[in-house]
């Protein structure tokens, strides 16, 4: 696949999204990583829940509770069109491409798993889950470098409404991962 | 889509221009675009405000359609439906197909020219991002429950 999105592409290719489950061990939980049957810390439990909550603050003792997004199947949507938006985040309306309902993530299906179906994750609904169950074992998904770029553009433009390109986040990254000492696991082939 | 002819249907002289502004301007009014001749070439070409201001929307157009017709077409000639009110509007189907919809995006350039709410996203590739080293400091704030309690 290619390494990154083409041109201003919103998402990464299906098959990019997640690290190969062989590997996946050598991650540690970070943000944009994929748990299923989470507990809020409200009580209520969600089927399936991407991480928000900055990575650095994840192995803080203090942090009792993580920044989770609601996760839903594609599948929730009823309507075609709405689908396929979540799906492109961009629609063409009035002959220019637009970005769509923002406030969506698209998750690609994690193969094999207990989550391997199309979803999305809904930035809007973030909620605070318990820190405990969110250990690699309990991981359906370890999103890769390169689609954590997406998500973090994608957020920005949610957030904030910055429209950054795929580039200039990339380079952020990997001027603040290869500025931090304490980066642990696999690092990205694009950080010097 | 309203037809727009920038056509001039009426010509004046720089001596006229000069000398007969105001007959020049009801021309404009009337006419839409003036030409203006100097030794027997058109040196200049007047128009009234909404015309040049509907011709520079039109080029605007034209410039965000340029941007989206490359993955129109990749995307008519998959025959992958993609979110489009062109397509729509021309009856232009395709398969509903949520992963040839992903490796379509992913595959083709694509130039997002506007952001949610419709409005053209600003120009961003030339501001220059600075990643600066920061020492965090680790200590964390130490909250009197009761005191919090009082103010929530």
């Amino acid at each position: 696949m290619s390494p990154e999105p083409a041109g201003d592409s919103p998402y990464r290719h299906h098959v990019d999204y997640w690290v190969a489950a062989v590997e996946a061990g050598e991650y540690p939980v970070r943000q944009g990583d994929l748990f299923a049957d989470v507990q809020t810390a409200d009580g209520a439990h969600l089927d399936a829940a991407l991480i928000v909550h900055p990575t650095c603050e994840l192995g803080k003792a203090s942090v009792r509770n993580v920044q989770v997004a609601c996760v839903q199947p594609l599948d929730a949507l009823p309507d075609k069109n709405q689908r396929q938006q979540v799906v492109a985040g961009i629609s063409e309306k009035d002959g220019g491409l637009q970005i769509a309902f923002a406030h969506t993530f698209f998750v690609a299906p994690v193969e094999g798993s207990a989550l391997d179906l199309p979803m999305w994750a809904d930035l809007r609904e973030l909620v605070l889950a318990p820190r405990e169950q969110f250990i690699p074992d309990a991981r359906i998904g370890a999103l890769t470098h390169d689609a954590r770029v997406t998500f973090i553009r994608r957020y920005l433009y949610f957030r904030l409404r910055w429209s950054l390109s795929f580039e200039q986040v990339r380079d952020m990254e990997a001027a603040r991962i290869g500025a931090d000492p304490t980066f642990a696991g696999p690092r990205p082939d694009w950080v010097a | 889509m309203e037809s727009l002819d920038a056509t001039p249907t009426t010509e004046v002289t720089h001596r006229t221009l000069k000398n007969e502004q105001g007959r020049v301007f009801r021309e404009i009014d009337a006419a839409g675009v003036v030409a203006v001749r100097n030794r027997g070439q058109i040196d200049g070409i007047l128009m009234a405000p909404s015309m040049f201001d509907a011709l520079r929307s039109r080029a605007a157009n034209a410039e965000r359609l340029l941007a989206a017709l490359p993955l129109l077409i990749a995307a008519a000639r998959a025959e992958v439906a993609i979110p489009s009110e062109t397509f729509q509007a021309l009856g232009i189907g395709g398969r509903d197909d949520w992963r040839a919809l992903n490796e379509l995006l992913a595959s083709v350039p694509v130039t997002i020219t506007q952001g949610e709410d419709g409005h053209p996203l600003p120009e961003t590739s030339d501001v220059v991002l600075q990643h600066i080293p920061v020492e965090e400091d680790d200590e964390e704030l130490v909250v009197d429950a009761d005191a919090a309690t009082a103010v929530a």
